[in-house]
Parts: C-alpha cells; structure tokens; sequence
C-alpha cells in the first residue's frame, strides 16, 4: 500500500508541476510569436484575494460606434465574437469588423471578445467584453499606474495568437512604450 | 479519525458503575487498565502540524499577493516549485517511515503551494481569464493529488476549493448568473474519496459545504420564478431524508454518518421550505397554478418516501416509524405545493408540525444535534409567524391557541398510545 502511495505522490507532485510549467510556456509562446496589437485604456487600482493590487483596465474599444464597424454574421449577448482590428493614426488598435465565426486569412490581427449587446440593437455602440481587464502590479507601482490611468494616457500591448487569443506584453504611456514583458 | 478521546468519559462512567454497586472493583480495575492502555485518538503534535503547515500556506499566499518585484519573476517562481517538491518529497519520505499523518499534512502543504503558484504565474505574466477558472484548476489539481497520495487534509483543502469557487464568479449576484452544475459532480467525486479515506470530518464539511449550494440555488429559483424546479428541490430534499433514516435503521451504507447527514438534509429541508414560503409572496398564485409542469413528477418523491418505507418495515427497519412520517410529509408537502401554494397558515402550520417531528426524532436516534435543529425550528416559526401575523393579530394569537391545544392534546395522546402500541 505504502508503494502505492509514494508512487501516487510521485504522479501528483509531476501533473501538478506540468500543469504550472504548461501555463508559463504557453504563456511564453504567446509573447513570442504573437502579433502586436496596441490598445487605449483607462481605470481604477482594486485588490485581488489571492493576487494582490492591480490596476484595471477597461480598453476604450470595449464601447464601439455601429456606424464605424461591420458586423459579419448574426450573434447573441454572451456570445464570443472575433474583432479584426487596424491601427489609427496613433498607432493604437481600432475594431473595424466584427465576425460571428473565426475569418480564414483575415487581412490584420484578430481578437476575441464578447458580445454585451446585438448586432441589431437599439443603442448607438455595441458592447464588446475584452479578457484584458487587469494587470497586476505591486502596490506603488499599481498606484502610480492608476495617475496615467486616470488621466487616460496608459496603453496596453497586446500579443495575440491567429485563433485572437491575446496576451499582455507591455504597457504604453502617452504612446511610447513604457514597459515590456520578458518572456520568463 | 476524531480530535478528541473519550477515555474521560468511560473512565467516569466505570467510576460511576462501580460507585453505584453495579460492577465489582476487580471488573472495575480491569476496565481502567484497558481503557489506559487504548491507544491515543490523536497526540496534539499531530494538530500541531497541521496548523503549522495551514500558516505556511498563509505565508506563500500572503508572499504572491504582495507581488515583492525586488526578487525576479523566475526565482520567484523556483523558490515557490521548490517549496512544492520540497513538501512532496517530505510526503514521500514520512510515508516511507510509516509517519502517515505527516505525510498527509505535507502533501496538504504541496497543494497549497501549487494554488499560490497557480496565483503568483496568473499575476506576474497577467494571464487573463476568471478568477473562478484560477480557484476551479487549484481545486481539481488537489483533488487529484487527495486521492493519488490519500491525504484527507488535502481533500478537505479540494472541498473547501470547491465551495469557494461558485463565489468567485464574476456575476454571482446579477441576473444573468447561472449556477454550474459539475460543482455537484465534483462534490461527488470528494464525497467518494471520503467514504475510500473514512474521513467523517471531511465529510460534514462536504455536507455544509451542498447545503449552503442548495440553499444558494433555492433563493435564486424562487427569484425567477422557477416554482416547479423548487418544489422538485424540496420534495427531492424529503428523499434523501427517508433515504437517510432507511440506511440508518438497516445496514448504515454511510457507516454511521446517517445522523450527521439527517441533521444537514433536515437543516437543508427547512431552509428550502422557509425559503419557499417567503418567496411564494413574490409569485402570483395564478401564475404558480398555471406553471405546474412537474405536478405528476412531483409525485416520484412520496411514492419514494412510501417504496422505502414498505421496504423498512419488511426488513424490520428500526426506524420505520421516522419513516412512515417521512412518507406522510413528503406528500403533504407534494399537496401544499400543488394546491395550497398561497395558504400561508398552511405552510407555517406543516413547519411548525415537522420541527416537532424533528425534536421527537433527535430524542428517538439518541442524537442531540437533531433534537437541538428541531427546537430552533420550532422556534423561528413561531416567530415569523408572529412578526408576519396571519391576517390580523387576533388571528394569530388563535393559530397560537389552536397549536398549544393540539400540543397539550398530544401529551395526553401519545403516552397512552406509545403504551398501547408496546402492549
């Protein structure tokens, strides 16, 4: 029995090593190979249980004007959408499509969101939910980042997969890039 | 395995016997002497171990939130996975010792440190996604480590995951929440390991932790208006009831957890049935009528309350008096639900009614813990009976009068009729 049992232990201790290992490589995966993508934001500085401080961050394209997109293929609220997206004159990330399924060969970066409103609402904008909603900081740091926040100067790079998964990769202030993650 | 000995106890009731003339001093001397050499329940370095490691495990949460940018990311993360091999290890060498409780504290130790990994690799390369999704892969990676290494504090940490991990959703108190049903599965599984570990501690934390669930799931359906699942919920809940007492009268499958179990499905039942009964003030009884789509479903729960009554009393269940009236209830509840939704008098009526059914079954088991739930039962009802007052005062103080009457009548009633039944 006791050799069952170390043997058990031996198994756990390696699936849950892998487990956190496959987390980070993938992770590092992304930030390597991804496409860049820069986008505005703005928020506040809360505190996660397990975490820590974090400043949050809400990308200014969560909120897009139906008149300056296309919206290709029918969708509900809660259901996920794939946002091609292009540069505006400062460089940061604008929707200019939003799809129902996953284009073949888009003609730029592609990232996946949620839909918080119908292709055919009454309201002026359609509601996307970005999964880039927090970065995590220590607390000076989380509290300094909230000023530019505040003040709407901060940006975020992205780095985002062909299938519009996205990863954090650095921040932007007022445009230039301020910080950028390394790859471990 | 429990916290405490009773050797206290047994030896003051040898004491006693003795004093009292029933056993002689020579039995007496021997009772003693085998109750000193029985082997101690649990030394407290064992507690003290666990509590050791559960402030361990505080120190590396508490070292990831922090988020100390002083000490690179990856040192942080090798200093972390070596405190995760390092309790492994440890686990593995204690149990090669034979040192079992130690091994399964640092296999708890492993799996907390895993969760702070989980926390501190989601925090330092920003990962994104639900924190719930954070809380359900520690729960599930010490699940899996509970049972491959048996470690009963590790599956009590997994259950206690698990408990939290509803809570971490992100619309948990707006509308469009919608409770995950593979908690139960999960809850399952944790349930299987402890009946393998014999844990009854994890066990109650496994029962409080479905019925604080269940109750969550009650309001939320009573909120929308989902009267049909609920009555569902309530008669299932008087089941599990019969099921309990049917398995504890016989062959006791839960080995010997049927009490404790009964205590949390009837805590769990009056939740249900006072939950239902404020919130039918918010349901149209027009509507309710109309929506009766499980009214014949319904029914499934008291014909199973009666089949495993028939069942107990063929097989001499000792507790088929409990679960005749468990039956009897489980249909009164099926005919309030169905017809007599909006008849508030007739609600408080069947809780006051089963809170002394609860109080007589806490006496009749030997169990307190039951008899205790029965008299706060018995006495939250009168007093929302008295704060909501049925109709006008003076027709509560008559439903008071009528109650006592018929209280009063039964201690007349029952003595003779427990005498006739023995004769």
């Amino acid at each position: 029995m006791n050799r069952l049992l170390i043997a058990g232990a031996v198994i756990a201790a390696l699936v849950q090593t892998a487990w956190l290992g496959s987390i980070v490589y993938q992770r590092a995966q992304f930030l390597a190979n991804g496409q860049e993508v820069r986008i505005k934001v703005e928020g506040y500085d809360p505190r996660d249980l397990f975490r820590g401080h974090y400043v949050r961050l809400r990308p200014t394209i969560r909120e897009v004007p139906r008149s300056s997109v296309t919206i290709d293929g029918d969708f509900s609220y809660n259901d996920t959408v794939y946002v091609l997206v292009k540069p505006d004159e400062d460089g940061f990330a604008v929707p200019v499509t939003v799809y129902s399924e996953l284009p073949e060969n888009p003609d730029g970066p592609i990232i996946r969101a949620v839909a918080r409103s119908e292709p055919k609402g009454s309201t002026e904008s359609l509601y996307l939910n970005f999964p880039f909603t927090r970065y995590y900081a220590e607390k000076r740091r989380a509290l300094a980042l909230e000023d530019f926040n505040r003040d709407g100067q901060l940006g975020l790079i992205l780095a985002v997969s062909e299938t519009g998964t996205g990863m954090i990769k650095g921040l932007t202030i007022d445009g230039e890039v301020f910080y950028e993650e390394g790859l471990y | 395995m429990a916290f405490w000995n009773k050797t206290d106890i047994l030896r003051d009731a040898v004491a006693d016997w003795q004093d009292r003339g029933l056993i002689d001093a020579s039995l007496a001397e021997t009772l003693q002497g085998d109750i000193g050499t029985a082997k101690p329940g649990f030394a407290f370095t064992n507690i003290l171990a666990l509590l050791a490691i559960i402030c361990i495990a505080f120190a590396a949460v508490t070292f990831v939130a922090a988020n100390w940018e002083d000490m690179t990311r990856v040192a942080r993360l090798v200093l972390l996975g070596a405190g995760l091999w390092g309790f492994w290890i440890a686990a593995i060498v204690l149990r090669g010792y034979g040192l079992n409780w130690f091994a399964e504290v640092c296999v708890l130790g492993a799996c907390a440190l895993f969760g702070a990994s989980i926390m501190m690799i989601s925090q330092m390369y920003h990962i994104q996604g639900e924190p719930a999704d954070a809380v359900w892969m520690w729960a599930v990676g010490t699940l899996l480590a509970a049972g491959l290494a048996r470690s009963i504090p590790a599956l009590c940490l997994a259950v206690i995951l698990f408990s939290m991990w509803p809570f971490f959703a992100d619309n948990l108190w707006r509308s469009s929440y919608r409770a995950d049903y593979t908690f139960l599965a999960w809850m399952a599984a944790c349930s299987g390991l402890a009946y393998w570990m014999q844990s009854r501690f994890t066990a109650h934390l496994i029962a409080i932790s479905l019925c604080i669930w269940v109750g969550m799931e009650a309001v939320r359906l009573t909120e929308r208006d989902l009267v049909d699942a609920f009555m569902m919920l309530t008669l299932g809940a008087f089941t599990l009831v019969s099921g309990l007492l049917w398995s504890d009268g016989s062959k006791r499958y839960l080995r010997g957890f049927e009490k404790a179990a009964l205590f949390y499905a009837l805590g769990l039942t009056a939740v249900l049935i006072l939950t239902w009964h404020f919130g039918l003030k918010d349901v149209s009884v027009v509507d309710f009528m109309t929506t009766r789509g499980v009214f014949w479903l319904g029914l499934l729960a008291p014909a199973a309350c009666a089949i495993l009554a028939a069942v107990g009393r063929q097989g001499g269940n000792s507790n088929l008096y409990d679960l005749v009236v468990a039956a009897i209830a489980a249909v009164i509840v099926w005919v309030i639900t169905s017809f007599f939704a909006g008849w508030f008098a007739v609600t408080e009526a069947l809780m006051l009614a089963l809170s002394i059914w609860v109080v007589r079954m806490g006496w009749r088991l030997e169990y307190r813990p039951l008899a205790v739930l029965g008299f706060l039962g018995f006495g939250i009802v009168m007093l929302v009976i008295y704060f909501e007052t049925l109709g006008t005062l003076l027709g509560t103080s008559v439903f008071y009068l009528v109650a006592g009457v018929v209280l009063l009548a039964g201690v007349i009633i029952v003595p003779r009729l427990t005498r006739k039944v023995s004769s």
